[in-house]
């Protein structure tokens, strides 16, 4: 074969293809090469030499990461001189190691330690003292904070520039470059700056020493002590593979599992860092129940029978409808089927969702379409295959940081292009990206733009609806037409007052481009599809299909039951509305916490007190749980086991690495025993009980593959019946309402890209990374304002108002401000009402 | 019988020769506790954990004494010292697990833990033989405040972290902070 080489090395033929490195060749022989800027994921640099073999003819030792295989090469890794290079290699790095293993973190998994150990000098030739960098008096033991999280000891590097290159190469910044030359080099941030990446911690992970070392795990206890436990992350959909170091009940870190096909060894800090809020000792540690006014610490027993006592009478007074659950995506699918079919059979009411933080919930109808696209999905690892990708509607460096990696990925091998389409610019749209900003709710404007101008139709209109130069929309068409686009649709297209009509402009838009084309759903939240699938919706059944009389009866026959409620059921908004107004007897909350999320305080904490019994299940006191009558702890990820499905379509175990701390219990058994207190008589044990359950009813409604189910995570196989996309000729643009003189300013909220909700916030220094909640502005709106970074600002709205901090972000769209939705403090939903579409502000300096 | 008797008194003399062979001989056991034992300079007793001349602890917590014990007795958690350094908060040795086997002392790369020669450490209370940091370092304290008793020094010590007391080798008597 012509792209094929063949060499021998150790005397053994082996054949790879062109231009692949000697050290790939060996690799497939099984020959180990020690190795220490080598990385599969990486361009070559040789900078180690760690790996030096012999080549015959070849003049001297030749580093095998770096040089490609040749025909007919003959390669001796082990041969004497060989051995002897390597040796006189690590001896050089070592001259100036200050080989203080003892107080190193990394000691006892370092690679130069072990790589000393089996290729090593024995002693050391040299008596003079080491080289020491200091970065600065303050800092003794030569530790410095590089950045927010992580401390660099210069002296431990041996300059490998892994670090840089995963900075650089991967994550696609330069926040992170090397300066000076030899023994001298040092590792630095931007002049002055402190060094900071979404994707910092892969820095600590991927050095082969220690010289970075991750604050939340500096001197805290030694690897080998350390259990490792397979789990997934849960505070995005991309489900990216995670390993948990933890001894006893105590979580130490999380570093990846290695999955090729998701996450590809990289983890964002979000999910490193932010994951170890399961650690915080601020967790709830009993259950509670309101006595007097007061809620007080009490029993499991007491509590489970306090809570069923209550709906139970509820139940009497108001009729099973008058009983609303609200669930929260995070739940496992375990989960969130038990809490269906408690809801559904037990309780008797179709009243359940798991979406608590958007204002425009999406109906059933659109829910259905939202599933109908599952059936082709496109893995990360295909994303290269598209030509152009048409991101709408979302932050996917905020929603999606892994999956943003992959589309880095195919941008920077050059063949796919980027067009970001969002109502500000984003981090991913710094890269070579093309972007367009709307206005804020302006999706449906610019989608019906952009099909215009597919259709060759006028699009001056709909392009001023949107706020969208016309010329610029006309472009984006000419450079999308006919070629193969994947088109990855966001949280903002959905969440959206006019949600079905934006999911119908992009089937059309799809079927417009060139053949190939796919919509992707990258759905926000780690097991968003899978509560859709599981029957967390008023309208979806557990197994994906719709509540209609057909599918009732297929899921009668498997809880053997004769009926369950006829369709119908409310959503959070109405939920939450219908309690406001005192017509809900009882509110459960399962983990979601609408009083601090729900994009209107004021129904929220109206709903939470007029209804007659409100229940909490949750890991931290959150704002709704302090107004409920009892509140029950819930264990984090690491202390449940379960399955989620990400939002790439794949369904992913994660194990329990310890028992639930504290008093606190896995989410199923609580639901469970609330169950048998209401008259459930079905009993689990495991979650793979309730597991084999629902496969067998995913098999009966055959809408997924759900059969497959070992490690690894499968890429799920689903078949959706197509839906009926409406007609678009009528469809017109709507004007957008402007701010007023009163109020000028358009207010945007949303997650910020360290955080998931509250939760992250209770990890050890996720404070230093993402310190307390401010608003951005736009520098010339703020110029204009007279307004500097940092000043104090009132914002105010028809609703409320805040005191918060100002800072810059040129990134925001002039005319808009926005305020991260994490920090429970900030309680930015009391701007909003779930009213009007679009909240308008002023701004005051104080 | 006769046959007997031949024998008995044969064997008399015999077993009594051993007897007076050892009437005359030093006794092999000990006055104990008037007495105390001469020790093997390998003897391995109480751990303690040493101090530098400075009087800072030179434990760094690395944990690996605790990795190479067989019993697993020891534990300790790492903190972060005021100087930035990396010492341990909590150090514990449980001296009822422990079977002296000398591996920590084996194993300390600071040269931190050491088995002494006390022996004389029964207690009442099972709980009483799981040593802190600080009794640990207690010993160090006494064991080194004995030597120096024994080459005629006077203990100085103001601070936890004052010594300054230069460690005269021995043979060095007269101690050089009385001049
Ligand atoms: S800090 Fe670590 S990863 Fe970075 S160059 Fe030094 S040894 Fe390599
Ligand atoms: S990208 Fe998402 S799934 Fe991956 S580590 Fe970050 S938060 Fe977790
Ligand atoms: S002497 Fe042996 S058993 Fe005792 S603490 Fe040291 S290593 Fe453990
Ligand atoms: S006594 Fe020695 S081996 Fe044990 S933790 Fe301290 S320094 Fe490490
Ligand atoms: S691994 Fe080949 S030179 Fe570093």
């Amino acid at each position: 074969m012509p792209d094929q080489v063949k060499l021998k090395i150790e005397d053994r033929d082996v054949t790879v293809d062109k231009g692949q490195t000697i050290l790939d060749a060996a690799l497939k022989l099984g020959i180990i090469v020690p190795t220490f800027c080598w990385d599969p994921r990486l361009k070559p640099i040789a900078a180690c030499r760690m790996c030096l073999v012999e080549v015959e003819k070849a003049p001297k030792l030749v580093p095998s990461c770096a040089v490609p295989a040749i025909e007919g090469m003959v390669v001796k890794v082990f041969s004497e001189k060989a051995i002897r290079g390597r040796k006189a290699v690590l001896e050089f790095i070592l001259s100036n190691h200050p080989l203080d293993c003892p107080t190193c973190d990394k000691g006892g998994e370092c690679i130069l330690q072990d790589h000393t150990f089996n290729h090593g000098p024995t002693g050391s030739r040299t008596i003079e003292p080491r080289n020491r960098t200091i970065f600065d008096e303050k800092y003794k033991f030569d530790d410095f904070p590089l950045g927010p999280v992580i401390w660099l000891n210069m002296n431990r590097c041996i300059f490998c520039f892994k670090c840089t290159r995963i900075i650089k190469e991967i994550a696609g910044d330069d926040d992170l470059g090397a300066f000076n030359r030899g023994y001298h080099t040092i590792l630095h941030g931007h002049k002055n700056r402190p060094f900071r990446s979404e994707f910092s911690g892969n820095t600590v992970e991927n050095c082969p020493v220690g010289a970075l070392v991750a604050n939340s795990f500096r001197y805290k206890v030694r690897s080998w002590l350390l259990k490792k436990t397979p789990s997934v992350c849960h505070l995005c959909g991309d489900g990216c593979n995670i390993t948990l170091w933890h001894q006893g009940q105590k979580l130490f870190r999380i570093y990846s599992r290695w999955n090729r096909n998701v996450d590809n060894g990289l983890l964002c800090d979000r999910g490193r860092f932010g994951g170890l809020y399961a650690d915080s000792d601020r967790r709830l540690r009993n259950p509670k129940i309101r006595r007097e006014g007061k809620l007080i610490d009490t029993t499991w027993e007491e509590a489970l029978d306090f809570v069923a006592g209550n709906l139970e009478s509820i139940r009497a007074k108001f009729t099973a409808a008058g009983i609303g659950v609200i669930g929260n995506e995070m739940l496992s699918n375990e989960e969130t089927y038990l809490l269906s079919r408690i809801a559904r059979r037990v309780i008797g009411t179709n009243n359940i969702d798991f979406r608590f933080e958007d204002k425009f919930t999406p109906s059933t109808d659109l829910n259905l379409k939202l599933l109908y696209f599952l059936v082709k999905r496109i893995p990360f690892s295909k994303f290269g295959e598209f030509r152009n990708h048409l991101i709408i509607g979302t932050d996917t460096e905020v929603t999606h940081p892994i999956m943003t990696l992959w589309l880095k990925r195919a941008i920077s091998s050059g063949r796919s292009k980027c067009y970001a389409a969002y109502h500000r610019k984003t981090d991913f749209t710094l890269h070579p990206v093309e972007s367009i900003e709307y206005f804020p709710q302006g999706e449906y404007n610019f989608l019906l733009a952009l099909y215009s101008a597919l259709k060759g139709k006028s699009i001056d209109e709909s392009a001023l609806a949107s706020g969208v130069a016309s010329t610029l929309i006309q472009r984006w068409a000419e450079l999308l037409k006919g070629s193969k686009t994947l088109l990855l649709a966001g949280e903002a297209l959905y969440n959206n007052p006019r949600g079905s009509e934006n999911i119908d402009l992009l089937k059309a838009i799809c079927d417009l481009l060139g053949e190939g084309s796919v919509i992707n759903i990258p759905y926000d939240g780690s097991n968003y599809l899978g509560n859709l699938l599981w029957g967390a919706t008023p309208g979806i059944l557990p197994g994906g299909s719709q509540n209609d009389e057909e599918n009732r009866s297929i899921i009668c026959k498997e809880w053997k039951c004769d009926n369950l409620p006829e369709a119908g059921g409310m959503d959070t908004s109405q939920m939450l509305t219908a309690a406001s107004e005192g017509k809900m007897g009882a509110l459960i909350f399962f983990g979601s916490d609408p009083v601090g999320f729900y994009p209107d305080r004021e129904i929220a904490t109206k709903a939470v007190q007029n209804a007659s019994f409100k229940v909490a299940c949750e890991t931290f006191l959150t704002e709704t749980g302090k107004l409920c009558d009892a509140v029950l702890p819930l264990a984090p990820f690491p202390e449940c086991s379960g399955s989620l499905i990400s939002s790439e379509g794949r369904l992913q175990f994660f194990e329990k690495a310890f028992d639930p701390a504290y008093s606190s219990a896995e989410g199923w058994r609580i639901i469970l025993r609330l169950a048998q207190r209401l008259g459930f008589e079905g009993d689990y044990s495991s979650p793979s009980e309730i597991w084999s359950e629902m496969a067998s009813i995913a098999d009966k409604c055959g809408k997924v593959d759900y059969k497959q189910s070992q490690y690894g995570g499968q890429f799920l196989k689903m078949d959706f019946a197509a839906r009926a996309f409406s007609n678009l000729d009528g469809f017109q643009s709507s004007p957008l309402p402007s701010p007023t003189a009163e109020f000028p300013m358009i207010l945007t909220y949303g997650a910020s890209v360290y955080q998931k909700r509250n939760l992250t916030a209770y990890a050890e220094s996720m404070d230093k990374i993402d310190p307390g909640p401010k608003l951005y502005i736009n520098p010339d709106n703020a110029a204009k304002m007279k307004l500097y970074e940092g000043d104090t600002v009132r914002v105010s709205s028809t609703k409320g108002s805040l005191t918060m901090k100002s800072a810059f972000d040129y990134r925001i769209r002039p005319g808009t401000v926005f305020i991260p939705t994490n920090f429970q403090e900030a309680e930015f939903n009391s701007l909003l009402s779930s009213k009007s579409d679009l909240t308008f502000v002023k701004i005051e300096r104080l | 019988m006769v046959s007997f008797l031949k024998t008995v008194i044969k064997a008399i003399p015999v077993g009594l020769s051993v007897t007076f062979k050892n009437i005359f001989r030093k006794p092999t056991t000990l006055e104990y506790p008037e007495v105390k034992p001469d020790l093997s300079p390998q003897y391995r007793g109480l751990h303690y954990l040493a101090r530098y001349d400075n009087g800072e602890e030179r434990c760094v917590c690395c944990g690996l004494c605790a990795a190479a014990c067989p019993a697993d007795c020891i534990y300790m958690e790492p903190y972060e010292n005021e100087r930035g350094e990396r010492k341990a908060r909590i150090y514990i040795i449980n001296e009822i697990r422990c079977i002296f086997c000398g591996y920590c002392e084996e194993a300390c790369p600071e040269e931190a833990i050491f088995l002494g020669k006390e022996f004389e450490f029964s207690k009442y209370e099972i709980p009483d033989f799981i040593y802190s940091k600080e009794m640990l370092l207690g010993n160090f304290d006494r064991i080194e405040m004995e030597r120096r008793k024994k080459l005629g020094m006077e203990f100085i010590r103001k601070t936890r972290f004052d010594f300054r007391m230069p460690t005269p080798s021995i043979g060095d008597s007269e101690s050089s902070i009385e001049k």
